[in-house]
């Protein structure tokens, strides 16, 4: 009893919402490009391209503000890479997120040692990071307002963007388009909307959005920068948006649920107990979960066996 | 000239237009960090090949990633994007500790055993995405980048507890039986014998894809699967089956680092061989002879880099920034124009019903299918 | 109704792609508010026509008059602002948007940053009511019929201010209600004032529908005629003309057994709609067995399920006396049918490969080719010499890929490896398609050779011509039925012509299936 308690408490809910919160910002970006049929691996490395920036500026300018927009510009000019490659160049886009991937976590590497001269990591007191606040009105309330107090501001301006990104892609004409084009690239050239620049756009949103993931990990989960240190998120960001079926809403919830179990996975490990295989669930599920989709797809159309992969 | 790239089967100029290509921005890196690039370039060259001890660390260094480049070639080959050779190399790296540890025969049984063991665990694993990818059309490339962390946290488990030496501090194993070592025959380096795994199984896939029929079902099924289906190709079956030989070079390409380097399973022992091997075979476009000079190139620009890192003010993460950027540069479709034999044939094709469609999936297969 | 004005003129309109001359010299007038219907075989150049007046293609020659002003396209979406509206054969609609979200899509009213659904709604109900195409705006389209999807797409075209709708064969597509359907909503768009180009094959619904028909042959309009002053005979012969047929030297077959039978076979197509339905027939040892039809009448279907590729529904296809419903391609091979693909570079070869691994493609599952998996290279290498040289093919190397031979030389290719297997049924579908004269002539000769072999033959052509020359019997197909079966002999063109067009059917033993 005493622990599940341990595992299961207020505590832990909070903390697996700032473990949420980039795997949130990451795969909204991810939505727009999963939306426009490009699969976005590359997020992984905007995310530390977006990580070093942030700490960059913050450090030679103290200015929060300026660190979140370097981060964004940032993360934009790295999906630009990858767009101008995986869509204009025609580059397989599997491979463009891998080489931007690798990009990101050699070349953060190289600037951090070529203009910090350290190693591993680089924490200073002169790197700013997000302010927290607690979350008007609702902080306020008995018992569950401990949820909506003392996270860094990006925590919330996340979740306020699954509804921003909602209304985007299913009430503006933008995120008609960005749906038409990964649905039916044809149908929508046809009535003179352009497929790749959309998709280069939908490339762009993605960065902006990895940037933000990026200055949160480096400026609001910690505040320095740690080679290497998105490890992973973007893959999961990835899951994400398949755990949750591509929409905003259900990405929002798989990134809670994975947030939940990696909070509840290091509470264990305190415990003394092995977390890797609470920490393996967002991928198995995810695995799991886009097996029934298809075996689902297959049954249905179970006729058309000529049909090739 | 001529001959060489036939051999190789692919056109060696654009690879070298790509690394002229990273090398130029390189040397701008470098000129902005203040150092000078011709200093650097030449120390990462002698790093790489400036004598015995340089020249069979980059021996050393290229092993695993001519094995995962072989792996992820067969693969790419029959049109499947198996980016899961980091999930096999860990789990048959496992099983070559296992084996390696706890059975006790003479040498020329545990080496091949224990082989064949890492062999088996990698294609078994292999066999998931290649079997959902096959029959339900699963998209492979997502299901095996997710299962390489499953494959790498439930290794860390196993080596963080049941498996742990415990006289050690770092999350490691105790030692392989020296019956399971590959042999070092060229004291006092560490290269071992696993180089001829790798050379004689590049030269068997070489000979594979060229004489025999599997070889001829994966080649057709990656070019066109259509055509494969018509002739009478399985094409399910063979998507399968080229998995699966991936997947159990993967698991060699494990426990060959196990056996001959390591002599211990280390959690997170690999830098990234499943992907490094992504890289080497997509420069030698999927040639197993290509592979062994690709990666040969790669574990001697890596070494060369260490070097470097060394003897200058230059840091060896430089180097694999220039590697990112030869990747874009060599697989940049668009970029350099398509022959004018390629371009007719495509309107040719254009012009047939019901082709255009077709073309237009090829290119949304660059994307991905839900 | 005033019919005098004319809204569409185009003058002298010449298209030619490569050698050939799709369009020749073309005079084509559209009155308006009538519905003018555009005829003629496959390959007579009416899709090239109205792809030229859609801006699709370029013209070499010629002008276009529009309501009084001369067009000069840049591409589709200038057509729609010139309001030229087009409905293609293949639907161009999203499935998981709504009907309105598709009708408005690229031109969107917006309210502030968002997307106005409620002016988008209100534009497509009234759309609706105006010319009685009944839609449910807020339905996904993959839960759309066939026919409300092409409501959809004229609606689309209506909104975007056409004038002047080109209708590309849409009663393909329908079944005999929603061509009903259809059929009013057309009559009702005439009388508020919209000229329809009506683009089809079948007679019947052109004489109901149309007020003027031009007939189109070989890339020349042949024929302008009122509607109400026509036949279908007259139809068919406009249509197929009277030309100097392609001669095959043959002597008279002489059938043996049946090698393939085929009973009520029920095929269905790409979306599960039965495209063959309940046909019957025999191929019989040293004879042609040619099947008529205009294209998309259910001949891939049927080829494609003889073969292997394609599931059969129900009804049984017998070769030799083995099933071959639920068998694999492979033991459909190995029971010795060979198999001409209708799409040579799709399926029929493999671009990116070698000829010699072309030539060699599922022979190199069996001995004498391989043994124990391993391609026995000496055997290969005498094969494709022989066969390059028996077959006439032109190539510098055998090495080369597949994709830098001419259309014959690669049509040949396919041709040597599929009669090399010796299989005694030879299903051959548009066997000279795309194919230079000399080619054609070669491989005519060869399939008449096989015939005298005595190795039954099913020939599937969309060129008429082709299948009067060669089979000694034929079917024909229409709308996945066998319609007529005749003699070769004693048929003439303009007779298969009218079958082909629906404006005929002989009532055919086990033709109706269910």
């Amino acid at each position: 009893m005493d622990i599940l308690h341990n595992l299961f408490n207020l505590g832990t809910l909070v903390a697996g919402i700032r473990i949420a919160t980039p795997i949130l910002l990451a795969g909204l970006g991810g939505l727009h490009t999963m939306q426009a049929n490009i699969l976005n691996i590359g997020m992984e490395g905007m995310m530390l391209f977006g990580a070093f920036s942030a700490v960059l500026v913050s450090y030679y300018t103290g200015s929060i503000i300026f660190a979140t927009i370097a981060a964004i510009l940032v993360g934009v000019l790295a999906a630009v890479i990858f767009g101008l490659f995986g869509v204009k160049f025609k580059c397989n886009i599997i491979v463009a997120g891998i080489a931007i991937n690798l990009f990101g976590v050699a070349f953060t590497i190289y600037l951090l040692r070529s203009i910090f001269h350290v190693r591993g990591a680089l924490s200073h007191p002169k790197i700013v990071g997000f302010p927290v606040m607690d979350f008007p009105v609702l902080s306020s309330l008995p018992y569950i307002g401990e949820l909506f107090k003392g996270h860094s501001i990006i925590v919330y301006v996340a979740f306020l963007m699954v509804f921003l990104v909602h209304l985007f892609l299913y009430r503006t004409p933008k995120g008609l388009h960005i749906r038409s084009v990964g649905e039916h690239a044809e149908a929508a050239a046809s009535v003179g909307i352009s497929p790749d620049r959309i998709r280069f756009q939908a490339v762009m949103i993605s960065g902006f959005f990895c940037g933000l993931a990026g200055a949160y990990l480096s400026l609001a989960q910690t505040r320095m920068f740690v080679e290497n240190m998105v490890a992973g998120r973007g893959f999961i960001a990835l899951a994400a948006i398949y755990f949750g079926g591509g929409t905003p809403v259900g990405t929002m919830l798989a990134a809670l649920l994975f947030g939940f179990a990696e909070a509840v996975s290091l509470r264990l490990q305190t415990l003394g107990f092995p977390s890797q295989f609470v920490l393996m669930t967002p991928y198995l599920m995810t695995v799991f979960i886009l097996i029934i989709i298809s075996y689902v797809k297959k049954v249905h159309s179970q006729k058309r066996k000529y049909e090739i992969a | 000239m001529k001959r060489l790239s036939q051999i190789f089967g692919c056109n060696l100029l654009r690879p070298m237009l790509a690394i002229g290509i990273a090398m130029l921005i390189g040397t701008f890196i470098i000129l902005l960090s203040n150092q000078d690039p011709l200093f650097a370039y030449s120390k990462m060259f002698k790093g790489a090949f400036g004598g015995f001890s340089r020249i069979t660390e980059s021996i050393e260094r290229s092993i695993p990633i001519v094995l995962t480049g072989l792996a992820t070639a067969v693969a790419f080959r029959t049109g499947v994007f198996n980016a899961g050779v980091e999930g096999s190399l860990y789990l048959g790296a496992f099983a070559a500790f296992i084996v390696g540890h706890y059975v006790v025969a003479p040498s020329i049984i545990h080496v091949p055993l224990t082989l064949a063991v890492a062999a088996l665990v990698g294609a078994a694993w292999a066999f998931i995405p290649g079997y959902t990818k096959a029959m339900y059309k699963v998209d492979e490339t997502v299901t095996t980048i997710l299962l390489n962390y499953v494959a790498i946290l439930f290794t860390a488990y196993l080596v963080a507890i049941p498996f742990k030496d415990m006289t050690a501090g770092s999350q490691q194993t105790p030692l392989i039986l020296d019956t399971a070592h590959l042999y070092r025959f060229l004291p006092p380096s560490r290269v071992h014998i696993g180089i001829f795994i790798a050379i004689f199984l590049a030269i068997f896939l070489y000979w594979l894809f060229r004489r025999t029929i599997w070889g001829y079902n994966f080649n057709m099924t990656g070019m066109n699967p259509h055509y494969a289906n018509y002739i009478g190709i399985n094409v399910e079956r063979t998507m399968i089956n080229s998995m699966l030989i991936s997947g159990a070079i993967g698991g060699i390409a494990g426990a060959v680092q196990i056996m001959g380097i390591l002599h211990r399973f280390i959690d997170q022992f690999s830098p990234g061989y499943g992907f490094e091997g992504i890289t080497v075979s997509l420069l030698a476009r999927n040639h197993p002879l290509g592979i062994l000079a690709a990666g040969f190139f790669y574990g001697a620009l890596q070494t060369g880099a260490t070097y470097m890192d060394r003897t200058t003010e230059v840091p060896k993460e430089l180097i694999t920034s220039l590697v990112a950027i030869i990747i874009f540069f060599v697989t940049a479709e668009g970029l350099f124009t398509y022959t004018k034999q390629n371009g007719a044939f495509r309107k040719k094709l254009e012009n047939i019903p019901g082709v255009r469609k077709l073309l237009q999936e090829g290119v949304d297969r660059n994307g991905h299918s839900t | 109704m005033p019919q005098s004005e004319i809204l569409l003129k185009m003058q002298g309109i010449s298209k030619s792609f490569g050698p050939v001359k799709a369009n020749d010299n073309i005079n084509f007038e559209v009155k308006k508010g009538e519905i003018h219907a555009l005829i003629g075989e496959n390959g007579a150049g009416k899709t090239t026509l109205m792809k030229i007046l859609f801006g699709l293609h370029k013209p070499d020659s010629g002008t276009i008059y529009f309501a009084g002003d001369r067009l000069d396209l840049t591409g589709p979406k200038d057509a729609m602002a010139k309001g030229i509206g087009m409905v293609h054969q293949h639907f161009m609609l999203i499935p998981s948007l709504t009907v309105t979200e598709n009708i408005v899509l690229g031109s969107e009213p917006k309210k502030n940053l968002f997307f106005d659904i409620k002016a988008a709604e209100e534009q497509v109900i009234r759309i609706s009511n105006e010319y009685g195409l009944k839609v449910d705006p807020k339905a996904r389209i993959r839960d759309c019929s066939v026919g409300i999807q092409q409501r959809v797409e004229i609606i689309k075209a209506l909104s975007r201010g056409a004038e002047l709708l080109i209708l590309d064969e849409p009663t393909a597509v329908l079944t005999p209600q929603e061509t009903r359907d259809l059929f009013v909503v057309l009559r009702q768009m005439v009388k508020q004032g919209m000229t329809i180009i009506f683009i089809s094959h079948k007679l019947k619904e052109v004489l109901e529908i149309s007020q003027r028909i031009t007939v189109m042959r070989a890339g020349k309009v042949v024929g302008v005629v009122e509607t109400g002053a026509t036949s279908e005979e007259q139809l068919a012969s406009l249509m197929v003309g009277r030309q100097v047929l392609l001669r095959v030297e043959k002597r008279l077959s002489s059938p043996g057994r049946n090698i393939l039978e085929v009973k009520k076979l029920w095929v269905s197509d790409q979306r599960g709609l039965p495209a063959v339905r309940g046909v019957s027939f025999n191929v019989r040892a040293g004879e042609i067995l040619g099947v008529a039809g205009v294209e998309g009448n259910g001949q891939t279907e049927l080829v494609e399920a003889i073969c292997g590729l394609r599931h059969i529904e129900s009804g049984q296809v017998l070769k030799d006396g083995n099933e071959l419903a639920g068998k694999s391609v492979r033991e459909i091979r190995k029971l010795g049918v060979a198999h001409i693909p209708e799409d040579r570079f799709t399926s029929g070869l493999c671009g990116e490969a070698s000829i010699l691994e072309n030539l060699i493609g599922g022979l190199h599952l069996d001995t004498p080719f391989s043994s124990k998996g391993v391609l026995n290279k000496k055997e290969i290498q005498e094969f494709v010499e022989k066969a390059v040289e028996d077959y006439g093919i032109k190539v510098g190397s055998v090495h080369d890929p597949v994709k830098s031979l001419s259309g014959g030389n690669a049509q040949k290719v396919v041709i040597a490896r599929e009669l090399a297997s010796d299989a005694n049924l030879i299903v051959a579908a548009q066997p000279t398609r795309g194919v230079d004269i000399g080619a054609i002539e070669f491989i005519h000769r060869l399939i008449v050779q096989k015939r005298d072999e005595g190795k039954g033959i099913l020939l599937i052509s969309a060129d008429l011509q082709e299948v009067l020359s060669l089979s000694d019997r034929l079917i024909v197909l229409y709308e996945g039925q066998i319609v007529a079966e005749l003699v070769t002999r004693q048929t003439t063109e303009e007779e298969v012509g009218l079958y082909m067009t629906g404006g005929k059917r002989m009532v055919v033993e086990g033709g109706e299936g269910v």
